[in-house]
């Protein structure tokens, strides 16, 4: 026996191999993670502070929870208060909380320019923090062979109004409030 | 909620669509044709191309409403009477997919690109993907799969 037949007998090696996965994946029948929709099930969108080391004075949620579709809008306190903790990290954050006690120090030291800060900080905040918007549908899949609904989601209307757009219908469409979106809660528009 | 009609993958089809709905969201919504991907939602990766009436278009980057009245063919329709098309061979034989998550998208384009070009030269097909974008198999075997293909859709005789 000749060793180009040997070789030529061996897996592997100089051969194609016919991969299991291509057939599904190459027929649009692949399932990636955004692909499965079980039945029932709900969208979350986290939003995030767009300001770093800002202070959160005041959370408006009440225009967002009240929209058509939404299940639930939960804040930072309101976890807190249920006990939930942060994600363990090796080098610990300051809590939003723990700027409180150096925000006083600075305005007892130098009482204008503290105080003007941390009402620059409010101001900045709370007209940031407004939960608002929607995203679309609710309904039946009529090709999916099953009843399921899609419950609506929120989106951080300040972004939106930050590119100039009213973000309860477009935000999520618009190219230049995407990039603003995707500044400030990156994650919350991946998760459309 | 306003309804869109219009033909996928070779049949009438309905679904409800608000005017800001992009087509992406129909096709893998309320229509579960999770084959089109969404990879960067911002027109910049391709893995959502689709064809519109044969040409080949982002669907994140187009309305619903757009696509009215008019035909889309997804990955899901590439293949036709239960027979794979010669790009989802050409790209099995030629090792043109890893992951498989842009690879719709890339399809898509080099359908469109077939559809119009039948003999493409490298360059053509360069220039026909330049934006779908790969992380993991590198661009050469996508490029020779679209080859291949081309060449076994020449033999076949189909346009």
């Amino acid at each position: 026996m000749s060793a180009t037949t040997f070789e030529a007998g061996r897996f592997g090696s100089g051969q194609q191999v016919q991969r299991v996965e291509d057939p599904a994946l190459l027929a649009g029948k692949g399932q990636f993670t955004d692909d499965v929709s079980p039945a029932g099930e709900l969208q979350v969108v986290f939003v995030r502070s767009p300001h770093a080391h800002a202070r959160i004075v005041a959370i408006h949620s009440a225009a967002a929870s009240s929209m058509p579709g939404v299940v639930a809008v939960f804040t930072g306190a309101q976890l807190a208060q249920a006990g939930v903790k942060p994600l363990p990290v090796v080098v610990p954050f300051k809590r939003a909380g723990e700027h409180r006690h150096h925000a006083g120090h600075r305005r007892r030291g130098r009482a204008v320019n503290g105080h003007d800060a941390c009402m620059r900080v409010r101001r900045a905040h709370e007209h940031h923090v407004q939960l608002a918007g929607r995203r679309h549908v609710v309904g039946e899949l009529p090709l999916a062979g099953e009843q399921r609904r899609v419950f609506d989601t929120l989106h951080l209307l300040a972004a939106a109004e930050a590119a100039g757009i009213d973000g309860r219908n477009s935000a999520h469409f618009v190219p230049s409030a995407r990039s603003s979106l995707a500044a400030s809660c990156t994650d919350a528009t991946m998760l459309t | 909620m306003p309804t869109l009609q219009f033909k996928i993958n070779g049949r009438a089809a309905q679904a409800p669509a608000e005017a800001q709905d992009l087509l992406v969201d129909v096709i893998r919504g309320p229509l579960a044709l999770t084959g089109t991907h969404v990879g960067c939602d911002t027109g910049q990766c391709g893995a959502c191309t689709v064809l519109v009436d044969g040409h080949a278009v982002r669907s994140c980057t187009m309305l619903a409403v757009q696509a009215a009245g008019r035909e889309v063919t997804t990955v899901e329709g590439l293949s036709q009477g239960g027979k794979p098309h010669a790009l989802q061979l050409a790209f099995m034989q030629c090792h043109g997919l890893q992951c498989g998550f842009c690879t719709p998208g890339v399809l898509m384009s080099a359908a469109g690109l077939l559809r119009e070009n039948p003999a493409p030269s490298e360059a053509d097909i360069v220039d026909a993907l330049e934006g779908n974008l790969c992380r993991c198999t590198g661009y050469v075997n996508i490029v020779a799969s679209v080859q291949q293909a081309a060449k076994m859709l020449r033999a076949e005789g189909v346009k």
